[in-house]
């Protein structure tokens, strides 16, 4: 999994940025639950296609669409490029994680 | 996809106007006035010209100056009538395309500026803006309908208060033009903009504005008209001398297609059918304790754009659920009306705005009714990040 495409969408009025992210592949449940696991996941299963948001304390929160490749970010803070790069590495630890199995002490303490 | 933001632009389009424009692509591109030789009958420019004016009731049609829409039209009002000092009236259901001219010029020219609230519908008494007239001011500016609320203005007393005082009225018709019956010289109007991707069903970047005789605006832009080429200097008949550089003849085709479609439906069908929706949208959403409906009860005064929001979960969020989970293309913000949404109680966050089309089923009207009441089942374990 991986991003490929970061664009600008909305700067919010309270100073968040909003930005549309663009994976290589759609997002699955698998890949929503993983990330759930780095942070607090909510899942709409019962919407007609399930909505999902993944808070990830203090950073950011990615919400989506599962089975689509674009999702929104949220940041919360001016270090927009950190949030930025520590998201990058979430996303990257999914494929370096065998059997896509985080390694939770890795963003434990992002919760 | 169920497309639900017909406020913003209209789809579909009409048949007939898919085909004048596929028409025009695939015919021999003659432009009037530069080719030399006369096409069959009228050109497209004055054929439209034409249908506008009969179909807004204005007097001349070649007082009816072709855009690229309604801002440029708006800009062109502002700009090319609104001497450097004095005063101006507008209110505060206006679009951005009134607002910042406006404010450019009360910025950068000295210009007096009074923004007459509105109330939280949308509604502007016209006593309310004859209470701020003064002995500088000059013109006043209104929406004749709100693209928040779909409120409609009682353009007339307006324009019988602005008369009176010898004033010039700007009316922004954007949302009203295709959705309501309008009468440019029965109701007084001295400068009507309006847009044709809208309800004219015509393409993206065209528009219009009618200027009434005697007024004099400045161009925004001179240069080739293709005719009197002779001259160094703009002509000045109508519609030359506004009228410089290349016509957007595809989208003239498809706006003069779209009037026509209009004619041949009836605007009094296509506003039943909307106004049928709206209070379909009202009656789904009134009784979802989560959900606050704005605009008024008296839908004889609103056109269909019908503005929620859901408690618990932000505008934003909730179209983008509405499209992404249900495929219902809404629209979330301030939707370039950033005042009346403080009227409305609703700022800085914004409103969801729903608006249909002729075109639009009542299935997809219930489609989009059974999301919210979906959404709002779960609204309670949604956490507002």
């Amino acid at each position: 999994m991986k991003i490929i495409k970061i664009r600008d969408l909305d700067n919010c009025s309270d100073g968040a940025y909003i930005k549309s992210l663009l994976f290589d592949k759609v997002i699955t449940k698998e890949f929503i639950d993983y990330l759930g696991r780095a942070g607090e996941l909510q899942y709409f299963s019962s919407f007609a296609r399930p909505f999902y948001q993944v808070n990830f304390k203090n950073k950011c929160v990615v919400k989506g669409v599962e089975g689509l490749k674009a999702a929104r970010l949220k940041l919360y803070q001016n270090g927009a490029e950190d949030v930025l790069s520590y998201f990058r590495g979430v996303v990257g630890a999914y494929n370096n994680t065998p059997g896509n199995v985080v390694d939770i002490d890795m963003f434990n303490n992002n919760k | 996809m169920i497309y639900l933001n017909n406020s913003a632009t209209s789809y579909p389009k009409p048949q007939n106007v898919v085909e004048a424009v596929s028409n025009y692509l695939t015919t021999v591109p003659v432009n009037p006035s530069r080719s030399g030789f006369e096409v069959q009958g009228e050109d497209a420019p004055t054929a439209c010209r034409q249908k506008l004016a009969a179909f807004f009731k204005a007097d001349d049609p070649n007082r009816l100056i072709f855009t690229s829409g309604a801002t440029e039209s708006l800009n062109m009002a502002i700009f090319g009538l609104t001497p450097a000092e004095g005063h101006i009236i507008t209110t505060a259901i206006e679009h951005t395309s009134v607002l910042r001219p406006l404010k450019a010029l009360e910025k950068e020219a000295g210009l007096e500026l009074t923004i007459v609230e509105s109330d939280a519908d949308g509604c502007v008494n016209p006593i309310d803006i004859a209470a701020h007239i003064q002995t500088s001011t000059k013109a006043i500016v209104v929406n004749h309908c709100s693209n928040v609320t779909g409120q409609v203005l009682d353009i007339k007393s307006i324009a019988g208060i602005a008369h009176e005082h010898g004033l010039v009225l700007i009316v922004d018709g954007s949302q009203s033009a295709g959705n309501i019956p309008i009468d440019i010289t029965g109701a007084g109007i001295d400068i009507f903009a309006f847009t044709g991707h809208k309800s004219l069903y015509g393409m993206p970047g065209v528009g219009g504005v009618y200027i009434r005789e005697g007024l004099a605006l400045k161009p925004l832009k001179v240069g080739g008209t293709g005719v009197k080429s002779e001259l160094l200097s703009q002509p000045t008949e109508l519609p030359l001398y506004y009228e410089s550089g290349t016509h957007n003849l595809p989208g003239i085709v498809s706006l003069a297609a779209g009037i026509d479609f209009i004619q041949d439906t009836g605007l009094e069908q296509i506003n039943r059918t909307k106004h049928n929706h709206l209070k379909r949208l009202t009656e789904g959403l009134h009784d979802i304790p989560e959900v606050t409906i704005y605009g008024s009860d008296d839908f004889d005064n609103r056109c269909a754009v019908f503005c929620f929001n859901m408690e618990g979960i932000s505008p934003p969020d909730l179209g983008y659920i509405l499209e992404g989970s249900f495929g219902i293309i809404a629209r979330a913000g301030l939707h370039c009306a950033p005042l009346i949404h403080k009227a409305m109680g609703a700022y800085p966050q914004g409103s969801v705005r729903v608006s249909p089309s002729y075109f639009t089923t009542t299935a997809e009207i219930d489609f989009f009714i059974k999301a919210i009441q979906e959404i709002s089942a779960n609204i309670q374990h949604y956490e507002n990040y």
